[in-house]
């Protein structure tokens, strides 16, 4: 069921907020203990929200599309008198005494919290193995990791615990795991949603953003929390498809690459064109991106940094390098990283968007390492991670028909949300 | 090759040599990556 169907069931009256919270919480109990997706389950708030949200449309008060409807927090969003603990130890008995900005606006649509779910530790990470709170599961094949840092979420929503979940994306966070899980997954353009009270890893390359069953859902969570149109209104015909040459097209599993060519043939099919691409720069701004995460990272976390073994293995490496790195070579990848933004903003005379596979591989196994002689981690975030620098919005959407089906990354430029919808939408409708 | 258990020190860091070493290759392959791309930037205008 979509948000959508759930919205006009609720309206119907075929179903209560309360009735639909309870199902959620079902589900959550049956399934924790395989895929380990929340963190904490908030089922008494739950049960408040949902029982005043149908107290509200029984006096007529209707809050809008996400009013009644279960959804997530990944357990990064700052939530006042619950528990917030990234995922690790530093922050494991962190209470915060206000929301965030995301929350505050999700309740005022009428949304029903159902809990707060698991990341890579710090959301510093892409396999969600982490050592204080064990592994989050794939739903798809619970021996596979479902990506992150944005796990939890990605696996709670492909597992139809919730109808949508809330993800962070420094390097790639809410996209691969709508990857490697087979949902919808949006990385708005930078600083659209707001990261108030959201803890941060990357202050300069964090994104806020939903993971969702459809890309009709996705819009719909975007016009509560950044007031972006749900209408998507606009069609696919005549659009021009930008497909890279270089780079995006490289190094891809058979899969992916199957999938790739199956999704530029249905956009054509509809009506859109191709248009052949170089694309300036992305391994130059991967590069860049890096400097710059792990030189943020290490200062937002260094009043934890003499807890060094408090920390994981990955994570302590992580921090380490970025305190290797000089002052001069951040500023120098700030200065890179605007020279790529202008290059990459004349693209857009050329096309309208910008198709490219999300992960070039389909999830690995929890605990695998390499992948084609490519470091997972490298691999996972090599196509995402050029877009948090230069802060466009992608959008990653399942497409294909295996059991682990691969995403496509649809990008455009900065606030073209709605037309990433638009483009997205028809490509998933059979 | 930089020596970044010198710069450890330097900077007065409290991160064990061992720990140090292990982060070395990879920090040394960032260098490698990022050091061409500085050839780009201007040291004579303001972007």
């Amino acid at each position: 069921m979509t948000i959508e169907q759930a919205a006009a069931k609720l309206r119907a009256r075929e179903i209560s907020a309360v009735e639909l919270a309870q199902e959620s919480l079902r589900r959550i109990r049956q399934h924790q203990p395989l895929l380990n997706a929340f963190i904490t389950v908030t089922e008494d708030l739950a049960l408040d929200q949902a029982r005043r949200a149908d107290e509200e449309l029984s006096r007529g008060i209707d809050r809008g599309p996400l009013h009644g409807i279960p959804y997530a927090l990944k357990d990064l969003f700052k939530t006042r008198g619950i528990r917030t603990t990234a995922g690790s130890k530093i922050f494991a008995d962190y209470v915060p005494d206000r929301d965030c900005e995301v929350y505050r606006k999700l309740t005022e649509a009428g949304a029903v919290l159902m809990g707060k779910t698991g990341l890579h530790e710090l959301a510093f990470g892409i396999t969600n193995d982490n050592p204080h709170f064990g592994a989050v599961r794939n739903p798809r094949d619970p021996a596979r990791i479902p990506g992150g840092s944005s796990g939890g979420s990605g696996a709670a929503v492909a597992a139809d615990l919730v109808f949508f979940a809330m993800g962070t994306d420094t390097g790639g966070s809410i996209r691969i795991p709508a990857s490697y899980c087979g949902c919808v997954g949006l990385k708005p353009t930078f600083d659209l949603v707001s990261r108030a009270g959201v803890l941060p890893l990357s202050s300069s390359m964090d994104h806020v953003g939903p993971l969702t069953r459809t890309v009709r859902d996705a819009a719909l969570v975007m016009k509560a929390i950044a007031d972006v149109d749900s209408a998507t209104g606009q069609s696919i015909v005549g659009r021009r498809i930008g497909v890279p040459r270089n780079f995006f097209t490289e190094r891809l599993s058979p899969a992916v690459e199957s999938a790739f060519g199956q999704a530029l043939k249905r956009a054509e099919t509809l009506g859109a064109s191709l248009v052949p691409i170089a694309v300036p720069d992305p391994a130059a701004i991967n590069t860049v991106a890096r400097i710059i995460q792990l030189s943020e990272a290490s200062s937002f976390l260094q009043p934890h940094l003499h807890r060094r073994g408090d920390f994981g293995t990955d994570l302590l490496s992580l921090l380490d390098q970025g305190r290797l790195i000089s002052a001069t070579d951040y500023v120098d990848a700030q200065r890179l990283r605007r020279l790529y933004q202008k290059r990459w903003s004349e693209l857009w005379e050329r096309v309208d968007v910008i198709f490219t596979p999300t992960t070039p591989i389909q999830a690995p196994l929890i605990g695998q390492t390499l992948v084609a002689d490519e470091d997972v981690r490298l691999a996972s975030t090599r196509l995402v991670r050029p877009f948090n620098a230069i802060g466009l919005p992608a959008l990653s959407i399942p497409f294909g028909t295996t059991g682990l089906p691969p995403g496509l990354q649809v990008i455009g430029p900065g606030r073209s949300e709605q037309t990433l919808f638009s483009i997205a939408e028809p490509l998933t409708q059979s | 090759m930089t020596d970044w258990k010198a710069i450890a020190q330097a900077r007065k860091l409290d991160i064990p040599p061992e720990d140090v070493a292990k982060v070395a290759p990879t920090l040394d392959a960032l260098e490698e990556a990022f050091r061409p791309l500085l050839k780009e930037l201007s040291y004579t205008e303001s972007e």
